[in-house]
């Protein structure tokens, strides 16, 4: 089963932060801060996880899958503050850039508002001490169960999807990602993995762009224009990512024009970004990494011996050193580092300036100087939060008050360019079509936006589809696994009599080896048939870590117990809310009659547990299983000392009365208390209905639920040493096989979890299997 | 039973090929082609590989740059498809790119492993070899690997060149990890003695390069290091670099090879396989080698070939000896003949082969071997074993007398040169598998209580499907599953309740 509840991204954007549960295991997927508030709703709401604040008890890992503040910001909140301490995974670039971006906030949250009530320096730097930096494609164990694996995701320089897995179950969380390969990065890439869930972002659910190229041609195109008539051209960027796509969209283009324009670029952050970007060249797209290594230059591999040669003759002319055939993209040709005198200057120039909405610094400040000359442009190249000067600009206003002081007049051109590095509706599509999962959940976008492309998926592709909002659980039932060992041997066997389509006997152990392996290899060659039936009995032995399998013959081998088979087809179907409407009708007399008479049940109790004892006393000389009696004899103590029995088991103990009367089943109990019985269920599961299987799923997992609970180590004893009462698996419906007499009520109280809530069928042994009518001619099979 | 097979063509386990066949499975370990001779021209063996057996090969593993020459044979002829798959890391794609194009450069003679001449393979087939690689992750030099295999129950370790050496720029030996072997093959690739070097030697070079490049500088002399544009050339660097700073001396280092540039490029990018101390200067945005900025301030250049060198009146060189046949090379011996020039040679692997070659070519200079390049050595191999200590036995191309002592039974030699002893049986079988059993029945079953197990009847189906290695992801494993709804619980209940 897996389980996923969004604490921050859940029909919302920024504040990422989801918490995973898969195969037992808890993973915080990312844990992003919400720019918007300046109070704790800054940050996910934590205590959801737990409420005494133990949360290296409760998560087993924390992935971060880029280094955006919505993906990353309340990191040191959390391992500093909150107290975890557990293993944090992120790709080296996000691990090498994300500090920078957290102490920047810091800064502005700390310095320019005041605010006290936040994270230090040092608690930036001790929390990213704690990160364990994982590599694209490698496939890293937290535990013994659960591995994690990033994918590229284009999104920003060491952004990545996560695959997350616990033996069979998995889920794939893209981050942030973009289907579209930039001038910098490449496009997000997942192989076909089939998840058991894909958790996708939709910050761009229903928008489908324009195509790239023309977009970047266009805005070339303008910034051409404007320095043509001798304007300045400001661009309000994000020190990280689109900055570096748009210096190298703009410094090959003038490399390629050969305009004189000087490029400038505010320094500071940025300069340390763009070394970053150079540092892992290797996170970036084909292009840049070949020009970079050079292999797209003389000493490529796919030139012949003869290039090299003339390239060594061409370095001769370069001074003598070899010249530099490879080229790193993010050593910008043509563009310089900024001064602030250079604002004032009267001819055409370009300026990148950080922030990207224009609600601080050099970009507001050289804004507030250039706004008003028509000649002078203002390119905005993402999304501006409502309230900033950069959204008022994007909506057209004319004059804006930047503060209580400063008025302008915008006059300047104002253009838009959305470069925006996230998967567009056909990309998000696009990448369920890659990775094929079975369930999708939204998040990180617009409710409405997610609803409309909820709508479209299961339109389109039939996946099941989530849009949770923050808080609410999503579960996804999936099939799980346990490890087991088996020997080799006895799965031969077992294939043996698949093939032979007899049942394996006892003789067919003595096969020899070089038999068997011939035998091996030809159901290898045939490969038609990938799946075999088996029988046998599952072994716990406390000496090994994980159960073993054993067949037949093993198990008369090493435990001298004989398993015996036995056919059974269901004789009659049922309709399980027809029973249940029924059993209500009688419920609610029994309700009636139990209201004048409430003593009563205690008072049947005691012959039951008399009989029972006579049982085992049967069973006891047959078995010797002393230990076993005496746990039974006690547990019927405790029963009967557990006074305060519910209404509803009171009801329960009276249905069982009706089979108690049917004949023959005393025998079939003896059989049933063999310690080992084997059934193999022929013809096919009753139909069910929806309702119906639900009922039985829900049955099931309450037994789970209680079985596990912590109060109480005698609860457990009494669930997994129960004989009579054997749970057999029919299909989808759950069978419980009981005795009839005493068993009968003793099955429904004694033996099992006191929330299982059964209701019968009747099965009959078929009338052809000697072995059954031996023992009986009908049991009482419960369906819970 | 599974078996293992030394392909290598050569005793000399520096060039590995091992085939491991485990059920159905063929896994090939390595891929190199082996060397023959103490003089040029060096004959160029491929490994025993007939085309039965390469069309059997269901995943290749390379460890490092090294073990590379032979796989465009594997990858580009003898119906290779996309099934198999070659796993590498990141660096030893990059590096064992440059190792192809310094090889197919050098026109090499390539024979097959009956002596038959071979064509050397092309440009083309080259490149398209290194796209089939799928990279993946995982101490003898950047992005070097050890294996380890699980197969149901057990673990094979394969342990390719490696260094126990601590202080050098790639991420260090993950020795916890290999702790969990049942079977080790080892390639105990410290060749010879002379070629061991451990800690202290390591020490000992650094103190002799150090001083022996101070007085060339200071009397005008010329010290050449003899050395790969891979692998131990990036640690000389920094050793070279801190001798400057600490005798405040600037000197041009010159690195010739066809490769260099590129692969002194490359490394610096590579940040993310390196040593903690490396990664965090690469977390301050720094660059994580000292060649980086000595690059930036010309105070490193690298050159395509001798031809222009000799403008700069080098002091400090570093050649690869790849081409140390060419003319260009016997003209600088020339040039700097006398005792102005010094000699040291760097690399273990061909450190003999280089000796006796500058030892023959009458040259009136200082030559020193300083190993700098880290090799375990016979003896941490051991030690290393020791530690592992795995169940099954440890297998290896050659031993010496060091082996013998302590594994006696558990130890196997499997020599390589294709005859009938580099074939053998190995301890690794399917005895008992690993299946997997659906959650929901394990939790139905009811257990009871038989000596001191615990047992319930199970019934099921049980997918048989080849137990996929390497991708953990596509279980394609054996599985029991029955039924929909809860064993595990019960199990770990039942074993608790009797613990406790």
């Amino acid at each position: 089963m897996i389980r996923c509840v969004p604490l921050g991204a859940g029909q919302d954007v920024g504040r990422s932060c989801l918490v995973l549960t898969i195969g037992g295991k808890n993973v915080m997927l990312d844990c992003g801060m919400h720019m918007g508030y300046n109070d704790n709703r800054r940050f996910p709401d934590f205590s959801y996880l737990s409420r005494s604040g133990n949360f290296n008890a409760v998560l087993d890992a924390v992935i971060i899958s880029h280094f955006h503040l919505d993906h990353c910001g309340a990191l040191p909140y959390f391992t500093e503050i909150c107290g975890y301490d557990g293993p944090i995974y992120m790709t080296t670039p996000t691990r090498a850039i994300a500090p920078i971006l957290l102490e920047d906030m810091r800064k502005v949250v700390t310095e320019r508002k005041g605010d006290t009530n936040f994270f230090t320096s040092d608690e930036i730097r001790a929390c990213l001490a704690k990160v364990i930096p994982v590599s694209l494609g490698e496939s890293v164990w937290v535990d013994d169960d659960l591995v994690i694996r990033p994918y590229y995701a284009g999104h920003v320089l060491g952004a990545a999807m996560f695959h997350i897995q616990v033996g069979d179950a998995s889920v794939v969380y893209t981050g942030d990602y973009n289907m579209t390969p930039d001038r910098h990065l490449g496009a997000a890439w997942i192989d076909e993995c089939k998840p058991d869930l894909l958790i996708t972002e939709t910050t761009y659910a229903t928008t489908t762009r324009a195509s790239k190229r023309s977009r970047e041609l266009d805005f070339l195109k303008k910034v051409h224009e404007c320095v043509l008539a001798g304007g300045k051209v400001l661009i309000p960027v994000f020190a990280l990512g689109r900055a570096q796509e748009l210096c190298i969209l703009i410094d090959s283009y003038w490399a390629q024009t050969g305009l004189k324009v000087p490029i400038y670029f505010s320094a500071g952050l940025t300069e340390r970004a763009n070394q970053y970007y150079k540092l892992f060249i290797g996170w970036t797209n084909e292009k840049i990494k070949s020009s970079f290594t050079g292999a797209a230059s003389g000493n490529s591999i796919t030139n012949n011996i003869g290039s090299s040669s003339s390239s060594s003759i061409s370095s001769n002319s370069n001074g003598g050193a070899e010249s530099t055939t490879s080229h790193n993209m993010f050593d910008f040709k043509h563009i310089k580092p900024f001064d602030r005198n250079f604002v004032d200057e009267p001819t055409a120039q370009v300026l990148f300036a950080s922030p990207g909405m224009l609600h601080a610094g050099l970009s507001l400040d050289v804004f507030k100087k250039w706004c008003h000359d028509p000649k002078n442009m203002i390119i905005l190249p993402g999304y501006c939060v409502p309230g900033t000067v950069g959204a008022k600009v994007l909506a057209g206003e004319k004059v804006i008050d930047i503060d209580k002081l400063t008025r302008v007049n915008v006059n300047m051109q104002v253009e838009n360019l959305s470069f925006s590095a996230h998967a567009d509706s056909k990309g998000i599509m696009q990448l369920i079509g890659m990775c094929k999962p079975k369930n999708i959940m939204l998040v990180h976008g617009e409710a409405r936006k997610m609803a409309q492309l909820k709508t479209r998926i299961l339109a389109e592709t039939g996946i099941p589809c989530y849009d949770p909002p923050n808080g609410t659980t999503i579960t996804i039932n999936t099939q799980e696994f346990v490890q087991a060992a088996i020997s080799n041997d006895a799965i031969i066997r077992s294939i043996n009599a698949a093939t032979t389509g007899k049942i394996a006997t006892l003789q067919d152990a003595n096969i020899n080896s070089a038999e068997k392996k011939l035998k091996m290899d030809i159901v290898e060659q045939q490969q038609q048939r990938t799946e075999i039936p088996f029988t046998g009995a599952a072994v716990i032995d406390p000496t090994l870590k994980i159960p073993r399998i054993v067949d037949r013959y093993e198990c008369a081998q090493e435990f001298e117990v004989e398993l015996v088979e036995f056919k059974m087809r269901i004789r009659k179907t049922f309709d399980a809310t027809e029973m249940v409407s029924r059993h209500l009708r009688t419920a609610q007399q029994h309700l009636l009659q139990l209201q004048q008479n409430q003593q009563q049940p205690q008072q049947q109790h005691q012959p039951h547990y008399q009989q029972q004892q006579h049982q085992h006393q049967l069973y006891h000389q047959q078995h010797l299983h002393q230990q076993y009696y005496q746990k039974q004899q006690q547990q019927h103590q405790q029963q009967q000392q557990h006074q305060q029995v519910s209404q509803k088991r009171k009801l329960e103990q009276q249905q069982q009365q009706q089979p108690h009367e049917l004949s023959g089943t005393e025998v079939v109990v003896q059989m049933l208390d063999v310690a080992f019985r084997r059934f193999v269920v022929q013809n096919q599961q009753p139909a069910l209905t929806g309702h119906q299987q639900k009922q039985g799923s829900g049955g099931a997992m309450s037994a789970v639920n209680s079985a596990s609970t912590p109060n109480g180590p005698k609860k457990p004893k009494r669930t997994t040493v129960s004989l009579n009462g054997n749970i057999l698996n029919v299909g989808s419906v759950v069978v419980t096989v009981v005795g009839g007499g005493g068993i009968g009520g003793d099955c429904a109280g004694s033996n099992r979890d006191d929330n299982f809530e059964e209701d019968a069928i009747i099965v009959e042994w078929p009338s052809g299997d000697d072995e059954a009518r031996d023992f009986a001619t009908k049991i009482v099979a419960v369906v819970k | 039973m599974s078996h293992l097979t030394n392909a290598a063509s050569a005793t000399n386990s520096r060039w590995p090929c091992w085939i491991l066949e485990i059920d159905s499975f063929t896994i090939l370990l390595d891929c190199a082609i082996s060397e023959f001779g103490a003089s040029a021209p060096v004959q160029n063996v491929i490994p025993h590989l007939d085309a039965k057996t390469i069309q059997r090969i269901n995943v290749v593993l390379i460890s490092n740059h090294e073990t590379f020459l032979a796989l465009p044979y594997i990858s580009e002829f003898g119906g290779f498809n996309g099934i198999r798959k070659i796993f590498a890391t990141d660096p030893t794609v990059a590096f064992g790119k440059l190792r192809l194009e310094e090889f197919i450069r050098s026109n090499p003679q390539v024979l097959n492993a009956d002596g038959v001449m071979q064509p050397c393979y092309s440009n083309n087939e080259a490149q398209s070899c290194i796209e089939k690689i799928n990279r993946v992750s995982s101490g003898y030099c950047l992005g070097s690997t050890n294996w380890m295999i699980s197969f149901h129950f057990q673990k094979i370790l394969y342990i390719s060149t490696s260094s126990t050496t601590l202080g050098k720029h790639s991420a260090p030996i993950d020795i916890e990890a290999m702790k969990f072997a049942d079977y080790v093959i080892c390639n105990n690739a410290a060749a010879t003695k002379s070629a061991q070097s451990t800690q202290s030697t390591l020490q000992k070079s650094g103190k002799t390069i150090f001083s022996q490049l101070s007085r060339s500088i200071e009397n005008g002399g010329t010290v050449v290091f003899l050395c790969k544009p891979f692998g131990c050339l990036f640690d000389l660097l920094e050793l070279i670099e801190g001798i400057f700073l600490s005798m405040g001396m600037t000197a041009t280092v010159h690195v010739i090879s066809t490769v260099a540039n590129e692969s002194l490029k490359v490394c610096n990018i590579l940040g993310e396989w390196m040593n903690n101390e490396r990664k965090e200067r690469v977390f301050k945005s720094n660059v994580p080698l000292m060649h980086g900025p000595m690059m930036d301030s010309k105070r490193l250049l690298t050159h395509m070939s001798m031809h222009t060198v000799f403008v700069h009146k080098p002091q400090v060189l570093v050649l690869d000896y790849s081409d140390i046949e060419n003319s260009s090379f016997s003209a600088f011996l020339k040039w700097r003949k006398g005792g102005a020039c010094t000699y040291i040679v760097t690399e273990s692997d061909s450190a003999d082969f280089l000796m006796t070659f500058l030892s023959q070519s009458k040259i009136n200079s200082n030559t020193l071997y300083c190993p700098f390049d880290a090799h375990a050595s016979e003896q941490d191999y051991v030690t290393l074993l020791q530690t592992i200590k795995p169940g099954f036995g440890i297998v290896v191309p050659h031993a010496s007398s060091y082996f013998m002592d302590i594994y006696g039974g558990n130890l196997s030699v499997l020599p390589g040169s294709g005859g009938k002893n580099s074939r053998c049986e190995i301890p690794i079988d399917s005895i008992i598998r690993s299946v997997l059993i659906s959650k929901s029945m394990a939790q139905n079953v009811v257990l009871s209580q038989i000596a001191k197990a615990y047992c319930g009847v199970v019934s099921g189906t049980i997918k048989i499907g080849h137990p996929n290695i390497l991708t953990k992801r596509d279980y394609n494993a054996t599985k029991i599953i029955l039924g929909e709804k809860g064993f595990l619980n019960r199990l770990l209940e039942a074993s608790v309740s009797e613990v406790y």
